[in-house]
């Protein structure tokens, strides 16, 4: 009580005034309790930064917030039969346990590590963008590439169709929801097993996609792909593209509940010193340096903490690394996806539903460049980064107080500096970080739908 | 989302002088509330006809990041002579210069500079 005194007494005599005096009373105080007094500019910042809104909408699914196809997305999420050696699921890489990703650097494919880390999905429904470089324009655009991925889950869009056509339960899921399969989906003389189109790839003159001829000389699944029907293929494609809209309906329900910050900021809002009080000074001190000098809020802006485009922020590549380019790569090849928000599958193919896609610009300065992930319970998902080069939030946090090394490719923000952080500041904006953690989503969320009672 | 924005919409035009009857500036008309952080919008330029000019290109950068727009807008001639540009972006807080390029009877371009602060 008396050290609050002491403090309330400073506070009313003006001896603190800004961000600089509330810092020099910190340290002369470093036991006292109570929120942090922010200037006027910090707590408008702030105030932008929460409460979560509602998910955006999705115009290219018309499941995309149906409870149906949400719970057959779940079903289809949690099956390892949607994998080449039944093996894997999306769960293996998305793993509720750790926080919708896998706790590795980079991804466990079946021919080795990939080459990025795997994302959480946590708030994946809020993203423009899919993927560290952006090549998916949606959630359901996002399915094929790990579904059928030979070094991912190796399976193929013909397998997914003869899959449905004999479980009677998830067909009876998938025709209430979609109508009925295609005639013939369990024929494998049809739907050839394996049988799936290469995937998405932009093709220039000086780099020319090979052909489906030519890549069925080397690949079996592409030889059962160009040996099936037109008719078969759109109808396969079609499959694939519904049953990843379930998943995505599944996946936009990954939100977890409000964050100590979160609470913080509405205290900041009411002027309520006890709801405040959910984020402790430290988390406070770094926020003052998030939204101030640390200037991380120029890039994780809103209430997302993310603006969900592409910055090269310098990373230097690895000894053995191979090289890669980030977001141009992502920009040529959402633009050829069939499966894009202007594709043939997509719920709303007009320009004016793909504002993204339509003014979309190939620019030189995206070399180098990954999306800026949410810092939403990044606490929850390390390691960090692309190539999940770092272990820790307080690995990230040195990182930008250093900025060591220079990018392979490109050049970093040229208004991306050295953050002069002493030892108490970076351990108070990873303490910021923490309390970004919200409560976790819905436990039937969780874990694979158990069967009901008519399976 | 609270914005603040400063807009410097009147320009000076190498072509014109400051004769009373010089033709009026160019002027820009944002949405209501002013260019959004992060979201695609759409806006007016005005008084190109004004100049004898055409609007050719439109274009923006953040000069201290050293780096543009992630989109191409596109450029509409209206009837009431007005452009309607669409598909902007300005995907940063900070500061960001808009670039009009106009070109005038003789063929010459002449890049017009807006400067704008977009805050959170």
């Amino acid at each position: 009580m008396t050290r609050l005194r002491l403090a309330a007494a400073l506070l009313a005599a003006g001896a603190c005034v800004g961000g600089l005096g509330l810092n020099s009373l910190d340290s002369q105080e470093p036991e006292a309790d109570g929120p942090l007094r922010f200037t006027e500019r910090e707590r408008s910042i702030i105030q932008t930064l929460s409460p979560l809104p509602p998910l955006p909408q999705q115009a290219s699914n018309r499941w995309a917030d149906d409870p149906a196809a949400a719970r057959f997305g779940q079903r289809l999420f949690y099956d390892a039969r949607l994998s080449r050696e039944g093996d894997r699921s999306c769960a293996s890489c998305h793993s509720p346990g750790l926080g919708w990703s896998d706790g590795l650097p980079r991804a466990e494919g079946r021919n080795g590590a990939l080459i990025r880390n795997s994302p959480s999905l946590l708030h994946s429904g809020y993203q423009r963008w899919l993927f560290w470089d952006g090549r998916a324009d949606s959630l359901w655009a996002q399915v094929q590439w790990p579904l059928e991925h030979p070094d991912e889950m190796g399976f193929a869009r013909a397998d997914l169709v003869r899959l449905l056509a004999r479980d009677a339960s998830l067909r009876r899921d998938y025709e209430e929801l979609f109508g009925p399969l295609p005639e013939g989906a369990a024929d494998a003389e049809r739907f050839r097993p394996g049988g799936r189109p290469p995937l998405p790839r932009p093709s220039d003159p000086f780099n020319p996609a090979p052909s489906l001829e030519q890549l069925a000389e080397t690949d079996p699944g592409h030889a059962a792909w160009l040996a099936m029907s037109e008719a078969d293929r759109r109808a396969a494609s079609e499959v694939l593209s519904r049953c990843a809209k379930a998943i995505e309906a599944f996946e936009r329900r990954l939100v977890p509940g409000p964050s100590a910050f979160d609470r913080f900021v509405e205290g900041l809002r009411e002027d309520d010193a006890q709801k405040q009080g959910a984020l402790s000074r430290s988390a406070q001190r770094g926020l003052r340096i998030f939204v101030g000098k640390g200037n991380c809020v120029n890039c994780h802006f809103s209430p997302l903490l993310s603006g969900g485009e592409f910055h090269n922020i310098g990373l230097a590549v690895a000894a053995g690394e191979p090289f890669d380019a980030g977001r141009p790569d992502g920009i040529n090849t959402v633009r050829v996806d069939p499966m894009n928000g202007r594709g043939e599958f997509s719920d709303a193919q007009e320009w004016a539903s793909n504002v993204k896609l339509r003014y979309l610009r190939y620019d030189e300065h995206t070399f180098g460049a990954y999306k800026a992930p949410t810092l939403r319970n990044a606490a929850v998902s390390a390691p960090y980064m692309h190539d999940g080069r770092f272990a820790t939030l307080e690995e990230v946090v040195r990182f930008y107080v250093e900025l060591p090394g220079l990018p392979p490719v490109g050049h970093r923000e040229e208004t991306l500096l050295p953050v002069p952080l002493d030892e108490g500041e970076i351990q108070d904006l990873v303490a910021f970080l923490e309390s970004l953690r919200g409560t976790p989503v819905d436990e039937q969320l969780r874990r694979p739908l158990e069967p009901t009672e008519d399976d | 989302m609270l914005l603040r924005t400063l807009l410097l919409i009147c320009l000076a035009v190498p072509a014109c002088g400051t004769a009373d009857n010089s033709p009026p500036p160019i002027k820009l008309e944002y949405p209501a509330g002013g260019p959004p952080l992060n979201e695609h919008f759409s806006f007016y330029v005005l008084n190109v006809d004004k100049q004898d000019a055409t609007l050719v290109d439109v274009d923006a950068d953040m000069p201290a990041h050293k780096h543009g727009i992630l989109t191409d807008p596109s450029i509409e001639l209206q009837e009431d002579g007005r452009y309607r540009v669409d598909g902007m972006l300005l995907h940063m807080p900070g500061d960001w210069e808009i670039y009009l390029d106009l070109q005038y009877a003789n063929g010459a371009v002449h890049r017009q500079t807006i400067p704008l602060i977009l805050e959170h």
